[in-house]
């Protein structure tokens, strides 16, 4: 009887797994090498030697082909990358990295201190023979306050000193800009053409560039992280929304992003393409100029953020693609505020507040705004007059006036505006690039980017605090504190962020957007059949 | 031709300072520190005033050297002889292999058949090939023919991971020089629909020109004389009529070409080719005014040079008697 059972046991155990081996376990897809990935880009970049452009494009392209001393992850925080580890001195002023043995660039020169050395030397140095190739756009807008010198310790030690302790430097170090590291002896083969022919050490080696066609990555074989799973990235350069969007239906592209709202919608509803939204990383925002009448009096600044339905503003404007910013803070950082208290929408409030202040019938201004889309409001004027409909409706009589943005920057820098519109992206998840750059006073001096002009001690205090201090959970604290002081003063409507859309084929595998819009990694994708 | 040029390089130059705001600013963008904005400006030589920085740059001019673009640091030159064969390659195919030879065609056979449902028919897709905005018909064609049929490929020159060495930037001569007959073949694929909405306008143009022109040669004496003679109508039609009223098409289709370099715009960008037209406006967009400027006066070349080409042709095949 048990014989009979054991044997009807494994007779049954082997029937299920012959049937279970003859279907196929349909777990875990094992990683395939191979293909071409074909990303289409809305812009050609200008140049792709990071330390002299500006350029999300070209950024995106050599995050695959050169690296820095950290790079960014996946997380969109800073990791090992040139560097294996490094040391911060108590005071904050000496910061040591150690550099990675054995790495070689694509052109087989070794990577050692004298290449760092000689990267950062070429854009801090008016004596080096290189400099002459510039403008050294990120050395001179983000670095050179800070750091004051790069030096080899020895040949896999280098030593940066800082001119005032400031931690958010580790996190800067990451973009693909002054810090990226080319090959010494491909900068001075190429000199001032480096940019169009850029040798790192990174996942994909630099192939060709045809002018206003396309730009061609292969993957590099020796890289010490191991050899990407693609064998070539072509990025093509197709301008136009609704064309990149077909081209991604037809599979003739496999991944598309920068598109609006309306494509969006067409490309959601396709059943081959996936799209996937990375939280916003940029915040658009309303001025106050409170240096100017009436917007130096808080009662009529509390009054106008009670006048305006941000909720209803960014989802109608914006749509799925838009996010509520509550503060100065964006959402994907780690020191976003969600508790901060935001204004309720209440126009009854808001006359309240304006009689008030002395103006019970309201005022006359204007709300400044640049004619082209930004990023952070691709719909341009029409947010203006949208938020001058608001401000009508509780008496503020404001007129639109409408820009160009060249011609808009340097005069709200100068503080000409009543009110004007404006907005920033991010390069890191560092948020003293925010809350810095738009709220501490020293930022309130012609050329501003603090456009409120605002001027807050406390505020200064705990924003200078948090660059000194090193604990990622007290600098937290400080920010939070300082998002609520700067809240309470009222001085902008925060408006929103725009989240980034990525859209991929049926066929990529392991696409994880970065939370940073600019990294945009590669060698972790592959292609399925 | 060369006042002409002049007048316009002169215009060019003037250009950057109409621009609303500081055009280093405008280059540079908000992050520009006051150093790189003094830099850019020396390098402009936007310091200096500008009875010294005009003279200075009409002799580069002569020399040939359009300057530096500012956002990609190539000689201007450099990058309008990568992107203008690309335009002209276009404008060729769009005008000589369709909008020329049909639209004469076309215009013939009305004139001949006029008053008939031909007439009335190819007049009216005349009048709405004249007015259908370029971007339009292009996305309109692209969504029918490469998405919904899958007939044609949808952007670029080339499909990607066709190889075509490039010597001249004119892709047809390359590959011929090449001998690289399958890149060839990709590429002419790829430019069907481009060419036809391109050819569009113009077809519709020269189809009413030829027709109008023709129904006036037909009703002369000079035709009547030969139908006297006893010569065949397809010779009379032929030989005589077109031969005259192909001179005003002539005259349009030169207009039109100088037009088209500049236009092609639209159907670049829809298209995503490299050509001048994506290249002026991205110019534009990015405030890169030694390329604007660069640009903008090969154009004002190119247009008068076609013209002149024009009435040497006109010559050539003028008949015995002046018409007009």
């Amino acid at each position: 009887m048990l014989r009979f059972r054991t044997l009807g046991l494994v007779v049954t155990l082997l029937t299920i797994l012959s049937i279970g081996g003859a279907v196929g376990w349909t777990g875990q897809e094992a990683p395939r090498y191979g293909g071409t990935f074909v990303y289409g880009a809305a812009t050609e970049p200008d140049n792709l030697d990071p330390a002299v452009v500006f350029d999300t494009q070209a950024m995106r392209i050599m995050r695959n082909v050169a690296e820095n001393l950290v790079n960014l992850g996946p997380d969109g925080e800073p990791q090992p990358g040139l560097a294996e580890s490094w040391e911060i001195s108590a005071d904050g002023l000496t910061w040591i990295f150690h550099l990675r043995h054995g790495v070689k660039f694509h052109d087989g020169t070794p990577f050692n201190a004298e290449a760092v050395v000689f990267n950062f030397d070429r854009q801090m140095n008016p004596d080096n023979p290189y400099h002459q190739y510039g403008p050294w756009v990120w050395w001179e807008w983000m670095y050179s306050s800070i750091i004051k010198s790069v030096e080899a310790v020895d040949e896999y030690t280098v030593k940066i000193e800082l001119k005032k302790p400031f931690t958010p430097l580790l996190a800067h170090l990451a973009i693909s800009a002054s810090g990226t590291i080319l090959s010494p002896t491909a900068i001075r083969k190429w000199k001032g053409e480096i940019g169009l022919h850029p040798v790192g050490t990174g996942p994909f080696k630099f192939k060709e560039w045809v002018r206003g066609d396309h730009i061609t990555l292969e993957a590099f074989d020796d890289y010490w992280g191991g050899r990407p799973y693609v064998d070539r990235i072509v990025i093509r350069f197709i301008p136009d929304n609704t064309v990149r969007a077909g081209a991604l239906i037809k599979g003739e592209i496999d991944l598309m992003t920068d598109f609006s709202e309306p494509t969006y919608k067409t490309l959601i509803a396709e059943p081959s393409v996936t799209v996937i939204l990375a939280p916003p990383l940029n915040i658009s925002y309303l001025a106050m100029n409170t240096t100017k009448k009436p917007f130096d009096n808080i009662l009529v600044r509390l009054a106008i953020q009670h006048a305006i339905n941000k909720e209803e503003l960014v989802s109608s404007l914006y749509g799925e693609l838009g996010e509520v910013a509550n503060g100065p803070i964006p959402s994907p950082e780690w020191a976003w505020h969600p508790g901060l208290k935001a204004y309720e929408y209440n126009p009854e409030l808001a006359k309240a507040l304006l009689a008030a202040a002395g103006y019970p019938d309201g005022f006359d201004t204007e709300l400044w705004i640049a004619s082209a889309p930004r990023g952070y409001n691709p719909v341009g004027p029409l947010l203006a007059e949208t938020v001058q409909s608001y401000l009508a409706a509780v008496g503020i009589n404001a007129k639109v006036v409408v820009m160009d943005y060249s011609a808009l920057t340097p005069r709200v820098m100068n503080g000409e505006h009543e009110m004007t519109f404006f907005g920033w992206y991010g390069d890191d998840l560092d948020p003293d690039e925010f809350i810095y750059t738009f709220c501490h006073s020293s930022n309130a001096i012609p050329p501003a980017n603090n456009l409120a002009f605002y001027k807050n001690d406390q505020v200064d205090e705990l924003l200078d605090l948090a660059q000194r201090i090193t604990d990622i959970d007290v600098r937290r604290e400080l920010y939070l504190r300082a998002q609520e002081i700067v809240n309470a003063g009222a001085a902008w409507v925060w408006l929103n962020g725009i989240k980034q859309p990525y859209a991929i084929t049926a066929r990529v595998r392991n696409f994880r957007p970065n939370p940073v819009p600019w990294c945009l990694y590669l060698a972790d994708i592959w292609l399925a059949e | 031709m060369i006042p002409v040029i002049l007048v316009v390089g002169t215009a060019v130059f003037l250009l950057i300072y109409l621009i609303p705001g500081d055009p280093a600013q405008a280059m540079l963008g908000p992050h520009a520190t006051p150093e790189a904005l003094e830099k850019l400006r020396r390098q402009l030589n936007l310091d200096k005033p500008w009875y010294i920085q005009y003279p200075l740059w009409l002799v580069r001019v002569f020399q040939g050297d359009l300057g530096i673009s500012v956002k990609s640091k190539r000689p201007v030159l450099e990058e309008i002889l990568n992107a203008f064969p690309h335009t002209i390659e276009l404008v060729f195919l769009s005008l000589l292999l369709i909008a020329i030879p049909v639209g004469i065609t076309l215009g013939v056979l009305a004139s001949v058949k006029q008053h008939s449902l031909f007439d009335y028919v190819s007049t009216t897709l005349s009048v709405v090939g004249v007015s259908m905005p370029a971007f339009w018909l292009g996305l309109l064609l692209i969504l029918l023919f490469s998405i919904h049929l899958k007939w044609f490929p949808i952007f670029g020159l080339l499909d990607t991971g066709v190889h075509l060495k490039v010597i001249t930037h004119f892709y047809i001569i390359d590959a011929l020089l090449t001998k690289n007959f399958s890149a060839l073949g990709n590429y002419l694929f790829h430019m069907i629909l481009p060419s036809v909405v391109l050819a569009t306008i113009p077809l519709s143009y020269i189809t009413r020109m030829t027709r109008s022109s023709m129904l006036d040669i037909l009703r002369t004496e000079y035709i009547n004389t030969a139908r006297a003679k006893g010569l065949s109508e397809l010779k009379v039609i032929l030989k005589h009529a077109l031969r005259n009223a192909l001179i005003p098409v002539i005259i349009v289709s030169g207009t039109i070409t100088g037009l088209l370099l500049g236009g092609a715009v639209l159907t670049e960008t829809i298209f995503g080719l490299p050509g001048m037209g994506r290249l002026l406006v991205n110019a534009i967009l990015e405030r890169d005014f030694p390329l604007v400027q660069g640009c903008i006066l090969i154009f004002a070349f190119s247009y008068n040079f076609i013209n002149l080409i024009t009435d040497i042709i006109c010559q050539l095949i003028e008949p015995k008697g002046r018409y007009g």
